[in-house]
C-alpha cells in the first residue's frame, strides 16, 4: 500500500516532467495527460482510503532509531479525503483545460504548472514529518505562483504575482520559523503522533524578547500566520482578487485545491495550534473579520469572478473560524465542499450572460410568491428549517454535536435554509406545502452529511486544548444580525459612505507611483523638460 | 470657482459630442452586437480613418509586414498581385522610365515589389501624448493616466452593471455624475491618490461645468479643447464606447450615463492629479505645464526623417547589385517615391484581398447550372456565411432551390414569447421596432401550457432560493457546504463526458418545454382581441392560483366572476377589473400588423430574394441561431440581422403571414400569384451543429407532412455534412455537434470567422459552387425589382449589417489588444454589459482573440468585404449617388464594390474615384484558389 500512496503523490508531477520536456506536439494531449495521471493517482487513493477505513493509516516512512519518522509520507482518513479533493480538481480542471486551451501553446506550461503544484499539495496533505510539510507547502507556493504566471505578459498577471508573492513571503516565512523552533526545541515532528509531539513542544521554553515563552505556543502563533498568508485572510488578504488575471481553470485550481491549505495546516497540527489561547483567539478574530469582509465585498462586486474571489475570502474566513472554535471535522468538511462548490463556478462564470437572459425570458403570466405579509413568511422561512435541523441533531445526528463549536455552524447552516426559504416564497408560483416539506429532508441530509463527516474524521482528529469559546462567535452573529437591520432601510446617508468603502476596498488598483504623489521623485525626469529654470529648486 | 453661462455649457456639449466621433458605441454582451469601432470615422477614407484613430487609440490598421512577406512565401500573394496592387494605387507606374544598372533594366513595377519583399520595415512614429495626464507624466515623470484609469474604470463598473452586485451604487437614477458626485468624497482611495478630500466635495452640481472647470485648472485652451478630450475618451474606449451606447439608448439602458458624465468624472480626477503632479514638480503648476505643451506642440512631429537613398539602396542589394552607381540610385529613389514606405502595408492589403477576390471572381464567371422545374422544396436561409454551408449541402441532396434573405425577413419587431415580460428586439440594432408581437396558446392545449409555463416558473423560484442565499451576509457558507456536493460531480460529468450530460439536459429541457402556440400576427379584430386577453387572463389565474391543471371551463368562470366584482384576491393581485381588462383589450389592438401591411411586406420581402414565380409544395422560411454552453460571448453567433438573438420568431410570423389566404389574395393583385399547395414552412438553423428545427408542425397541413418529413431528412443529411466539413476547420478533435454542448469549449464554432465577400444575386449564381462558407449570399433578381427600391434596401441595411460584421473581424484580428477582446480565458463578465481582461481595468471591445485565431495563428482572414451585385450598372450607381452610406463604403474604400448585369457579362470594379474598370484577374492561375465546382 505504501506504494500506492507514492505512486499516488508522484504520479502527477511525472506527468508535468513530461509535459516540460516533451517536445511541442504535445498539444492538446498536454491536458488529457496530466487529467489521466490525476485520475490514475485519484484512483490509487480511492484504494488507498479503502484500506485506512480497514485497518488505519497508511505509512510509507524511513523511520529513525525510534521508530520516529525521519522522512516519508503517510496516509490517515484525512490525507485521504483531501487527495481524493486535490486529485479529482486537478484531473476536472486539466481537462477542461485541454479543450479551452485547445491550439494553445501556452497549455503545455499550463499543465505542467498544475501537475507540480497537485504533487506539491498531495505530498503536503500526507508529509509524515514537519520538515516533509514545509517543503511540500512552500512548493505547492511556487507552483501557485507559477500558475498565476502564465500570462506574465499582462501588468495585471504580474500584480497578482506580485502580489501573492509578497503575502506567501510573510506567510511562509512564519512557517519556516515554527519549523525551526520545532527544530531547535524538540527535533523534528513525527506528524503521525502530533498529539504527543505536542505536549513535547509545550514542555520547552524558548526565549522571546527576553520572556522565556513555551515554544508550543509560539509554533501555534506562527502556524496561524502561516495560515492566514496562504488562505488569504486578513491582513494578508489583498493577494487573492488580483489573481485573476490567470486563465479560469487557474483560478478554479486555486480557489479549490491552494487557497484551503491554511484551513489543512491548522487541523493537521491541531493539538499544536490549541496549545496556545492567543494563537485560537488570534485565528478567530482574524477568521470572522474575514468572513464579514470578503462577504461583504463580494455583495458589492459588479464582476463575476471578482464576487467569486471574493466569496472565497470570506469562506475561508469561516473555515478558519471552525479552526479556532477547534471543530476540526466541520473545517474540513467546509474546505471540500466549498472547493468544488467554488471550481465549479469559477469553470462555470461565461454562462452568466445566456443564465441572465434565460431568466429574463421566464414567463410571469401573474405575481409570484406567496403574498403572504411580510411577517408570517418570516416565521415560517425560520421556524421550518430550525425545526427540521433540531429533529436531525436530536436524533440520528447527535454526533455533530459532541464539540461545541460544530454548534455555531449548524446556526450558520439555519441561517442558509431560513434566507433560502424567504427568497422561494416570495418567487414560487405555488406548491408552498411541498415546497416546504422538500426543505426538510434537504436539512436532514445536511445535518446527516455534516455527522457522518464528523464520525468519519473523528479517528484522524487532533484535539484543541484552548479553543475559542464558542460564545465568542456570539459577536459575529450579533454583527451580521445588525447588517440585516440594515439592509431594511438602505437609505440612510452613511449608508452611501459603506457602499464606497466597500466598492473601493473590493477594486483591484496597482500601486500608487510614488513618484506620482511625492514631487521629490519627479526629479529625475526633469531632464526631459524644456526649461530647467521652471523646476522647483 | 466662475459661474458657466449655458453658451458655455451647450459648447462642452458639443465638442464632447465631436471628440466621441472616433469611437462607436457597443453593445452589451447580452445581445453583442458587430460595430465597425471606427464607425465614427465613416465618413473618411479607410486609410485616413486608420490614422486617425490609430494616434489616438495606437493602432496598426493592418496585418505586419512580416505576415504579408510570409503569405507572399506561402503563394497566398503572389509576384502578379502585388503588381496588380501596386498599378491600382500608383495608377501612373507603367509611364516611369525603368532604371538600368548592372547589365539589367529593373521597371518601376520591379522596383516597388523589391522594395515591399525586402525594404525595410518602416519606423512606428511613436503615439503623442494624449491628453493632460499622458503628458504631464511624459514630462514630470509622475503614474497619473494609470491611476485615473483606475478611478474611472471602477465607477464605470460600479453604475453600469444591473446584474452581479447584490450591493449597488446608491443614487443611480440621477445619472452618473451626479451619483459619484455623491458618493465620491467618502471614497478611501482620494487618500490614497493623496488628493485632499476637499477637492471633491464641493463638485459642481452639473457634469459640463466639472469639465468646463477642469479644463480651466489643467488650462487647456479653447481651441485644443476638442483635442484634449478626445485624448481623454480614448485612455478608456471600452467604457467610453458602452457608455455612447447608453447614451444613444436611453430606453435600454436602466441608468442614464453619457459622454459628459464620464469626462466630467474622468476630468475632476485629472485635473487634481495633475495639478498635484505638476506643482509638485515645477515653479508654477499646471500653467507651467502647459506652457511646455503648448511648445511641444508647435514643435511638431518633424520632417519625416526617412532617407530615400537608403530605400533605394536596399532595393538594388535585394535585387543582387551591390554598387549600382548614383544615377541608378537616383532613377531607383525618383520610383519609390511614389509609394512613401508608410503606405506598403495598405499596398499588400490591397493584393491579399484580390488574391482571394480573383480566384471568387473567376469561379463565378460561369454560365448558371441548370435548376429543378418545379424544385420539391424552397428554402431561403439567412445571408449568414455560414448558411451557404448548409444551402449547398441541401441542394447536393435533392431538387431543392435556396435562397438567401436577411434573417430578420424585413420585420421590423419587438418580440414577447408566450406570458413572458420580456420584448425581444428582433430586428437590426439600427431600426427602431414599431411591431409587437407575441404568442397565444393553440386552443385546446391551454392546459398543457400552464404546465410548462409552471415548470418554468418552480424551477425560476430555485434559482432565486439559491441566490437568495448566495448574496447574502450570514447564509453563502453552509450554501456552499450543501451546493459543493452537487456541483463537484456534476462538474466532473459535464468535463468528462460533455455529448452525454448535454443529451440528458435537453431531454429534461423537452419535458418542460413551452407548449404549441401561435405567433399574433394579425392586428386582431375586436372580438378577436377579447378572446386573446381572456385567454391571457385564464393563464394568470392558473398562475396565481398554482393550478396549471384547471381546466377552461372553470377557468372561464373565475374570470367573469371576478370581472363581475368577486373573487377579490383575483381582482387585486391580477387587476382583474372592468378598467384594467379594458385597458389589456386596448393593447392588444395594437399587436400585430393589418392586412394592408402584411400584403405589403410580402411582395416586398418576395421580390426581394426574388421569389415571384415558380413555388414549390413547400417554401421553407429558416432564421438562425447558435446554442452554445458557458460562453459570454454566445451572442456573437446569433442572428446579427436579429440584434444578436434567435432568429426563429421571424421566420415564424413571415411564414404565418404568407401562409393566409387573405395575404395571397392580396400578393396576386400584386402580380405574385402563389399557388394553393405552396406552403410556408417556419424552421430555425443551429449554427453550432448545422441541425434545422422546423416549428409548428401543428400549422402543416396534412397533405404537406410527408414532403416536410423529406425535407428534415434531407435537412439533417445536409446538417450533418456541413458539420463533418467544419470538423476539419476547429482546431482539437471534438466533433462540432459535441462542441456545442461542452462547457470547456472556448471556440463552439467559428462564427463568420473568414468571412470575406457579400454576394447579391439570384441563386443559380452560387448554386453548385463550394464558396468554404466565406461569402454572405443574398438572393436577387434584379427583373423582379425595376425601380431598385429593394436593391437600396439590401445595399443599405443587411449591407450595413454586413460592413459591420466585417470591420468587427477585421479590427479585432488586425489590432487585437486594442479593438479585439484579447484572450478568452482570461475574460471575466461584468454586469451584463461586456468583459474586463482580468480583474478590472477596460470594459473590452470586438471579438475574443479565441473567434479569429488558433494560438498565435490568425485563422481569420483580415479582408475588406467585397460586394458583388448583378444588377444593370447605372441603377447601382443611382443608388450610390442618393445615399451617403453607400458614397462613404465605396468611394473611401471600407468595401469594395464589383457590379456584373447578368451571367455572361463582364465583371465590373468600381474604383474609390467612383469609376468603373473591367475587372482581370492578376493572373491566371489564381483561379485554382480553393474552389471547386461539386459535381
Amino acid at each position: 500500500m505504501s506504494a500506492a500512496l507514492l505512486a499516488a503523490v508522484a504520479l502527477p508531477a511525472l506527468a508535468a516532467l513530461a509535459c516540460a520536456l516533451a517536445p511541442g506536439r504535445l498539444g492538446d494531449g498536454a491536458g488529457r495527460l496530466g487529467a489521466a495521471a490525476a485520475l490514475l493517482a485519484l484512483g490509487l487513493t480511492v484504494v488507498l482510503g479503502v484500506k485506512v477505513v480497514a485497518s488505519g493509516p497508511v505509512s510509507a516512512v524511513v523511520a529513525g532509531g525510534d521508530g520516529h519518522a525521519a522522512v516519508g509520507l503517510f496516509a490517515d482518513r484525512l490525507s485521504v479525503v483531501l487527495l481524493v479533493l486535490v486529485l479529482g480538481v486537478s484531473a476536472v480542471v486539466q481537462l477542461f483545460a485541454s479543450r479551452y486551451l485547445s491550439g494553445d501553446r501556452r497549455q503545455r506550461r499550463l499543465v505542467a504548472a498544475a501537475g507540480l503544484t497537485t504533487a506539491a499539495v498531495a505530498a503536503l496533505v500526507t508529509a509524515a514529518t514537519l520538515s516533509g510539510l514545509v517543503i511540500a507547502w512552500l512548493a505547492s507556493g511556487v507552483g501557485l505562483l507559477a500558475l498565476l504566471a502564465q500570462r506574465a505578459d499582462l501588468p495585471a498577471a504580474r500584480l497578482g504575482v506580485r502580489r501573492a508573492a509578497a503575502a506567501f513571503a510573510v506567510g511562509d516565512g512564519a512557517l519556516v520559523l515554527g519549523a525551526i523552533v520545532a527544530w531547535t526545541t524538540v527535533g523534528d515532528l513525527d506528524l503521525r503522533r502530533v498529539t504527543a509531539e505536542s505536549s513535547h513542544l509545550a514542555a520547552e521554553h524558548v526565549a522571546v524578547l527576553g520572556a522565556s515563552v513555551s515554544a508550543g505556543a509560539v509554533v501555534a502563533c506562527l502556524l496561524v500566520v502561516a495560515a492566514l498568508g496562504r488562505s488569504a485572510q486578513l491582513p494578508l488578504q489583498r493577494w487573492l482578487p488580483a489573481t485573476l488575471a490567470a486563465p479560469t481553470p487557474v483560478s478554479a485550481f486555486l480557489h479549490a485545491g491552494l487557497v484551503n491549505a491554511g484551513g489543512f495546516l491548522l487541523v493537521r497540527l491541531g493539538p499544536i495550534f490549541g496549545l496556545s489561547g492567543l494563537a485560537t483567539h488570534l485565528a478567530f478574530v482574524a477568521g470572522a473579520l474575514t468572513a464579514l469582509y470578503g462577504t461583504g465585498l463580494m455583495l458589492a462586486k459588479p464582476d463575476v469572478k471578482g464576487g467569486l474571489a471574493h466569496s472565497t475570502m470570506g469562506q475561508m474566513g469561516f473555515m478558519v473560524m471552525a479552526c479556532a472554535l477547534g471543530a476540526f471535522a466541520a473545517a474540513i468538511f467546509h474546505l471540500v465542499a466549498h472547493g468544488m462548490y467554488k471550481a465549479t463556478l469559477f469553470l462555470g462564470a461565461d454562462a452568466v450572460v445566456h443564465n441572465d437572459k434565460r431568466r429574463a425570458n421566464v414567463p410571469r403570466p401573474g405575481p409570484s410568491g406567496t403574498g403572504w405579509p411580510a411577517a408570517s413568511r418570516l416565521l415560517v422561512a425560520a421556524l421550518v428549517p430550525a425545526a427540521a435541523l433540531a429533529l436531525a441533531l436530536a436524533t440520528f445526528a447527535s454526533t455533530a454535536l459532541e464539540h461545541s463549536g460544530a454548534l455555531v455552524l449548524i446556526a450558520f447552516a439555519w441561517a442558509t435554509a431560513a434566507h433560502a426559504a424567504w427568497a422561494w416564497l416570495g418567487a414560487t408560483p405555488g406548491r408552498v406545502v411541498t415546497g416546504l416539506a422538500a426543505l426538510v429532508p434537504v436539512c436532514m441530509a445536511y445535518a446527516a452529511l455534516v455527522a457522518g463527516a464528523n464520525a468519519f474524521l473523528a479517528p484522524a482528529l487532533g484535539e484543541a486544548r484552548h479553543a475559542a469559546s464558542p460564545w465568542l462567535a456570539l459577536a459575529p452573529v450579533a454583527v451580521l444580525v445588525a447588517a440585516l437591520t440594515v439592509r431594511m432601510r438602505p437609505a440612510a446617508g452613511w449608508a452611501g459612505e459603506l457602499y464606497v468603502r466597500a466598492l473601493d476596498a473590493g477594486h483591484v488598483a496597482g500601486r500608487a507611483a510614488r513618484r506620482a504623489a511625492r514631487g521629490a521623485g519627479a526629479r529625475p525626469h526633469a531632464a526631459a523638460l524644456d526649461e530647467p529654470s521652471s523646476v522647483t529648486a | 470657482m466662475t459661474r458657466h453661462s449655458d453658451q458655455d455649457r451647450a459648447r462642452v456639449r458639443a465638442q464632447v459630442g465631436s471628440a466621441g466621433a472616433i469611437l462607436y458605441s457597443t453593445w452589451p454582451i447580452r445581445t453583442f452586437v458587430a460595430v465597425n469601432p471606427l464607425g465614427g470615422l465613416e465618413h473618411r477614407p479607410f486609410e485616413e480613418a486608420v490614422e486617425l484613430a490609430g494616434s489616438l487609440l495606437g493602432l496598426r490598421g493592418h496585418q505586419p509586414l512580416a505576415s504579408f512577406r510570409a503569405y507572399h512565401a506561402d503563394g497566398r500573394v503572389t509576384d502578379a498581385d502585388l503588381d496588380a496592387a501596386l498599378r491600382r494605387r500608383v495608377p501612373e507606374l507603367d509611364t516611369l522610365a525603368p532604371v538600368e544598372f548592372g547589365g539589367r533594366v529593373v521597371s518601376a513595377v520591379e522596383t516597388l515589389r523589391t522594395d515591399l519583399l525586402h525594404g525595410e520595415q518602416p519606423p512606428v512614429r511613436p503615439r503623442p501624448p494624449r491628453g493632460a495626464a499622458e503628458w504631464c507624466d511624459a514630462l514630470v515623470g509622475s503614474d497619473v493616466a494609470r491611476l485615473v484609469d483606475e478611478q474611472v474604470a471602477k465607477w464605470c463598473a460600479a453604475f453600469c452593471d444591473t446584474r452581479q452586485a447584490r450591493w449597488s451604487m446608491p443614487g443611480r437614477d440621477q445619472g452618473f455624475y451626479r451619483a459619484w458626485r455623491a458618493l465620491v468624497a467618502a471614497d478611501p482611495a482620494l487618500r490614497r491618490l493623496r488628493v485632499a478630500h476637499g477637492r471633491f466635495a464641493g463638485l459642481p452640481e452639473r457634469a459640463e461645468d466639472a469639465i468646463l472647470g477642469a479644463l480651466e485648472t489643467l488650462r487647456v485652451p479653447e481651441r485644443e479643447r476638442r483635442g484634449e478630450l478626445r485624448g481623454q475618451l480614448a485612455r478608456t474606449p471600452g467604457w467610453a464606447s458602452h457608455i455612447k451606447w447608453r447614451a444613444e439608448h436611453p430606453n435600454q439602458a436602466p441608468h442614464p450615463a453619457d459622454l459628459v458624465d464620464l469626462l466630467a468624472i474622468r476630468l475632476t480626477y485629472e485635473a487634481a492629479l495633475v495639478d498635484a503632479a505638476s506643482s509638485a514638480a515645477l515653479t508654477d503648476g499646471t500653467a507651467g505645464l502647459r506652457a511646455i505643451i503648448e511648445r511641444r506642440l508647435a514643435a511638431g512631429d518633424g520632417p519625416d526623417p526617412g532617407d530615400r537613398t537608403a530605400r533605394a539602396v536596399a532595393v538594388a542589394h535585394a535585387l543582387g547589385e551591390a554598387d549600382p552607381g548614383q544615377e541608378a540610385l537616383d532613377g531607383l529613389a525618383e520610383v519609390l517615391e511614389r509609394l512613401p514606405a508608410r503606405d506598403g502595408g495598405w499596398v499588400w492589403l490591397d493584393a491579399y484581398e484580390w488574391h482571394y477576390r480573383d480566384g471568387l471572381l473567376a469561379a463565378l464567371d460561369r454560365p448558371p447550372p441548370a435548376r429543378p422545374r418545379r424544385p420539391a422544396a424552397q428554402a431561403v436561409f439567412c445571408i449568414d456565411a455560414r448558411s451557404e454551408g448548409l444551402r449547398r449541402h441541401l441542394e447536393a441532396c435533392g431538387p431543392y432551390e435556396t435562397l438567401g434573405f436577411a434573417g430578420f425577413y424585413q420585420l421590423v419587431i419587438r418580440y414577447r414569447a408566450l406570458a413572458s415580460t420580456h420584448d425581444a428586439r428582433l430586428c437590426p440594432v439600427p431600426l427602431t421596432p414599431t411591431k409587437m408581437i407575441t404568442e397565444r396558446t393553440v386552443p385546446g392545449t391551454e392546459v398543457e401550457a400552464a404546465r410548462g409555463i409552471a415548470a418554468e416558473r418552480h424551477a425560476d423560484a430555485l434559482v432565486t432560493a439559491f441566490h437568495g442565499a448566495k448574496d447574502e451576509l450570514a447564509s453563502p457558507f453552509a450554501l456552499a457546504e450543501a451546493a459543493g456536493w452537487v456541483a463537484g460531480p456534476l462538474a466532473a460529468a459535464k468535463t468528462a463526458a460533455p455529448a452525454r450530460y448535454a443529451r440528458l439536459r435537453s431531454r429534461l429541457a423537452q419535458r418542460t418545454a413551452r407548449s404549441v402556440t401561435d405567433p399574433t400576427v394579425d392586428t386582431p379584430e375586436p372580438q378577436e382581441a377579447e378572446a386573446l386577453v381572456a385567454q391571457a387572463e385564464r393563464q394568470s389565474i392558473r398562475a396565481l392560483l398554482g393550478r396549471a391543471h384547471l381546466p377552461e371551463d372553470a377557468c372561464e368562470a373565475l374570470r367573469r366572476r371576478a370581472l363581475a366584482g368577486g373573487e377579490q384576491r383575483l381582482r387585486s393581485a391580477l387587476d382583474l377589473t372592468v378598467e384594467g381588462h379594458a385597458a389589456r383589450v386596448a393593447r392588444a389592438w395594437r399587436l400585430g400588423y393589418d392586412l394592408d401591411e402584411q400584403v405589403f411586406w410580402a411582395q416586398f420581402a418576395l421580390r426581394s430574394f426574388g421569389l415571384v414565380e415558380n413555388f414549390a409544395r413547400i417554401v421553407l422560411l429558416a432564421g438562425h441561431g447558435s446554442r452554445t454552453e458557458n460562453n459570454a460571448y454566445e451572442a456573437a453567433l446569433d442572428c446579427g440581422a436579429c440584434g444578436g438573438q434567435h432568429g426563429g420568431p421571424n421566420a415564424r410570423i413571415s411564414c404565418a403571414m404568407l401562409n393566409r389566404p387573405a395575404v395571397r389574395a392580396g400578393l396576386a393583385q400584386h402580380g405574385i400569384s402563389i399557388p394553393d399547395d405552396t406552403v410556408f414552412v417556419a424552421a430555425e438553423h443551429d449554427t453550432a451543429t448545422d441541425q434545422v428545427t422546423i416549428f409548428d408542425h401543428h400549422a402543416i397541413p396534412a397533405t404537406h407532412r410527408a414532403d416536410v418529413q423529406r425535407l428534415q431528412a434531407d435537412l439533417d443529411a445536409a446538417g450533418e455534412g456541413l458539420a463533418g466539413e467544419r470538423h476539419a476547420r476547429l482546431p482539437g478533435c471534438d466533433h462540432p455537434r459535441r462542441r456545442s454542448g461542452d462547457w470547456a469549449q472556448v471556440r463552439p464554432e467559428w462564427g463568420l470567422a473568414r468571412h470575406a465577400a457579400f454576394i447579391v444575386g439570384p441563386g443559380a449564381m452560387v448554386s453548385g459552387l463550394n464558396l468554404e462558407t466565406r461569402t454572405f449570399l443574398h438572393s436577387y433578381d434584379h427583373r423582379a425589382d425595376p425601380d431598385a427600391t429593394a436593391l437600396e434596401t439590401i445595399l443599405t441595411a443587411p449591407g450595413l449589417v454586413i460592413q459591420w460584421i466585417n470591420a468587427q473581424y477585421y479590427f479585432s484580428s488586425v489590432d487585437p489588444v486594442v479593438l479585439g477582446a484579447g484572450d478568452k480565458t482570461l475574460h471575466n463578465v461584468v454586469g451584463d454589459i461586456g468583459v474586463l481582461q482580468g480583474h478590472a481595468g477596460d470594459l473590452q471591445l470586438g471579438l475574443p482573440w479565441q473567434s479569429v485565431a488558433v494560438g498565435d495563428r490568425l485563422y481569420h482572414e483580415p479582408m475588406r468585404v467585397l460586394y458583388i451585385v448583378q444588377a444593370p450598372r447605372d441603377r447601382v450607381e443611382m443608388l450610390i449617388d442618393r445615399n451617403d452610406l453607400l458614397k462613404h463604403y465605396f468611394n473611401g474604400a471600407w468595401v469594395a464594390l464589383v457590379v456584373r448585369e447578368g451571367p455572361g457579362e463582364p465583371f465590373q470594379r468600381r474604383t474609390s474615384t467612383g469609376d468603373w474598370v473591367p475587372w482581370t484577374p492578376a493572373q491566371t492561375t489564381n483561379t485554382t484558389t480553393s474552389l471547386e465546382t461539386i459535381a
